[in-house]
């Protein structure tokens, strides 16, 4: 298959949630427990697909560095944030190489941005506690065209979820329990 | 065959175009010609369906395609490189005409989109729920089911980070308290072994709904024939193909039929495993299910006319078949079999094991001998055969009582098993 991504099955699937929608609709969710300090572990709930169970049986740990006050044990929480941005893109870069028939031989993204930690602080008010911008590298090698990979950069752009709940605006609705 | 980018090769060299466009929509199948006979009855399914005529010679009837390879050309390079594979001849485990044909059978007899053969019914059962489990997921079994597929959820899934809990497969209730977070699969037989008792499908089938589980029913007891679980909703019916299916006692074999879907997912598994069938084996289950129907049709009315005959023997103490109203699901039964009550009986001796092992020494018409569903009668006792890795008290909790029987009506004439039977209770007793 190339690029070992079965664009057979991407098609049937395709297909199959445009006669059906529901198939299209994928819940996700993740449960974190405080460990001690700054340090914390997550777990993945459990997915719906359409109307099916998925079992997400993993959990990685989260930390600070001990400049930051942790241990320094895991990543960041910005560091997981940056890698699944990353992972999307890389998914849907992937697939749509193949799409274009494209043979990728080697695909590394790069992904930075700066925090101003005086937003956390509340150093000053008038910084936002956010990456104010995050600057984005594919490091492409195979068989396409510079072209090619600008239309497929724009294509990513379009398509890959988490890039799309990071530039829109998500409506967060929180609440407390105690 | 439904091509990936049929249309859009222009398009997809300049890159405008996504996935939305892409042309291929799942089938049923494979198969070089679908010959499904989906409007006809079960005996004309059983003869016609999925055979396949030779058109350069005009053979009738499915050629053995005794072959582990094929000719490779531009569409099955094509294929491989989409990832479609299964639509193609490449290699026998991947796909062989003689497996397509006698799929083809099946999902016609199963009212299934489609279907793959195994080489066992152990192959069929551990593909398929190796397919449908993830790392960490849980399953709802019942500790009344067969030995192999029992010693697979009990030994192998923790392997797999996976778990099992077993209950009753009739008590939808603790069926339900055993479902967990991360359960994924409520497996169950459709008639259980050795006692016959009946997984209330509908039931089962409106609790995966309610807890979005695949539903994978083992129907190798009742066969298509007798009751179609697909059409009640279950996800996966599975079926050791060397019982009644074969039905001659000579061949070993297993089949998983469902959605494509499904069963696509449960084909690279397959490839994985190993397990696929060969073409001669899948020669001699296509031609032995031409007799599919007028088997089943045999069994059936043989075994309700010798459980009948069984329990108003002195000799028996207790019958085990789902047809006469004595069985505890008797309604059950009668609403979900709608009248065909399966080729198989248990019953109780009087004089226990002792007397049930001399009953066995003395009959000259049943094979003492396990397995079942084939054209002779085959009889065993559970004790020392399917269940003899539980103690006897063990047994006794799942009801598998001294004195228990195991028989497979096969399709001697009802007068002659009744004239053998008789003959031998009169002598041991």
């Amino acid at each position: 298959m190339l690029n070992n991504i079965n664009i057979a099955g991407l098609s049937e699937y395709a297909n199959e949630v445009k006669e059906n929608n529901i198939e299209g609709i994928a819940s996700y969710g993740v449960v974190l427990d405080w460990v001690s300090g700054t340090k914390t572990k997550v777990k993945t709930k459990n997915m719906i697909l359409g109307n099916h169970k998925l079992v997400r049986d993993f959990e990685f740990t989260i930390d600070e560095p001990t400049e930051l006050l942790g241990v320094n044990s895991a990543p960041n929480p910005a560091e997981y944030m940056l890698g699944g941005l990353a992972g999307c893109m890389a998914v849907t870069f992937m697939a749509g190489a193949t799409l274009m028939n494209i043979e990728v031989d080697k695909l590394q993204l790069e992904v930075d941005g700066e925090l101003d930690l005086r937003g956390f602080l509340g150093v000053d008010k008038d910084i936002d506690a956010g990456f104010p911008e995050l600057k984005f590298v594919f490091n492409v090698k195979g068989n396409g065209t510079q072209e090619q990979y600008n239309t497929l950069m724009e294509r990513v752009m379009q398509h890959s979820p988490n890039f799309n709940t990071m530039k829109n605006e998500v409506k967060m609705i929180g609440d407390i329990n105690s | 065959m439904n091509k990936v980018f049929k249309g859009l090769e222009d398009k997809r060299e300049t890159g405008d175009v996504w996935f939305d466009e892409l042309k291929r929509t799942r089938d049923i199948g494979p198969a070089i010609v679908s010959k499904r006979y989906e409007e006809f009855n079960e005996s004309t399914k059983s003869v016609h369906a999925g055979q396949y005529d030779d058109p350069t010679t005009n053979a009738l009837g499915t050629p053995i395609f005794q072959c582990s390879t094929f000719m490779l050309n531009e569409n099955t390079y094509q294929a491989i490189g989409e990832g479609r594979g299964r639509d193609e001849m490449i290699y026998t485990r991947y796909g062989n005409p003689s497996q397509w044909s006698v799929q083809e059978k099946l999902s016609s007899l199963e009212n299934a989109e489609s279907s793959i053969v195994f080489s066992s019914g152990m192959a069929a059962i551990s593909s398929a729920l190796l397919a449908m489990l993830d790392k960490g997921s849980h399953i709802v079994s019942s500790r009344d089911i067969y030995g192999g597929t029992y010693n697979f959820l009990y030994e192998d899934l923790d392997r797999y980070g996976m778990s099992v809990t077993f209950t009753s497969p009739t008590d939808i209730a603790e069926i339900e308290a055993a479902i967990q977070e991360d359960t994924k699969v409520l497996y169950f037989e459709g008639l259980t072994n050795p006692l016959l008792k009946i997984a209330p499908l509908e039931e089962i089938v409106a609790l995966g709904k309610k807890y979005n589980l695949r539903v994978i029913i083992d129907n190798t007891f009742l066969t298509p024939y007798n009751i179609k679980p697909l059409d009640l909703g279950v996800d996966l019916v599975v079926n050791s193909a060397t019982k009644y299916l074969n039905g001659h006692s000579d061949l070993v074999g297993g089949t998983v039929s469902g959605s494509r879907k499904l069963i696509d997912r449960i084909w690279p598994q397959m490839l994985k495993n190993g397990g696929s069938m060969d073409p001669h084996a899948c020669f001699m289950l296509e031609r032995s299910l031409k007799t599919f129907a007028l088997r089943m049709r045999t069994h059936n009315a043989n075994a309700l006319e010798f459980a009948t005959y069984l329990e108003n023997h002195p000799k028996i103490k207790r019958v085990y078949y789902p047809g006469l109203a004595s069985h505890d699901q008797h309604e059950l039964a009668k609403s979900q079999l709608k009248g065909k009550y399966s080729g198989m009986i248990s019953f109780e001796i009087e004089g226990g094991d002792e007397m049930a092992h001399l009953l066995l020494k003395k009959l000259h018409l049943p094979k003492e001998a396990t397995s079942l569903g084939g054209v002779e009668s085959l009889i065993s006792l559970p004790y020392n055969t399917s269940q003899a890795s539980l103690t006897k008290e063990q047994q006794r909790e799942i009801g598998i009582n001294d004195g228990l029987v195991r028989l497979s009506v096969g399709i001697e004439d009802i007068e002659d098993l009744i004239t053998d039977f008789n003959q031998a209770i009169k002598q041991i007793f």
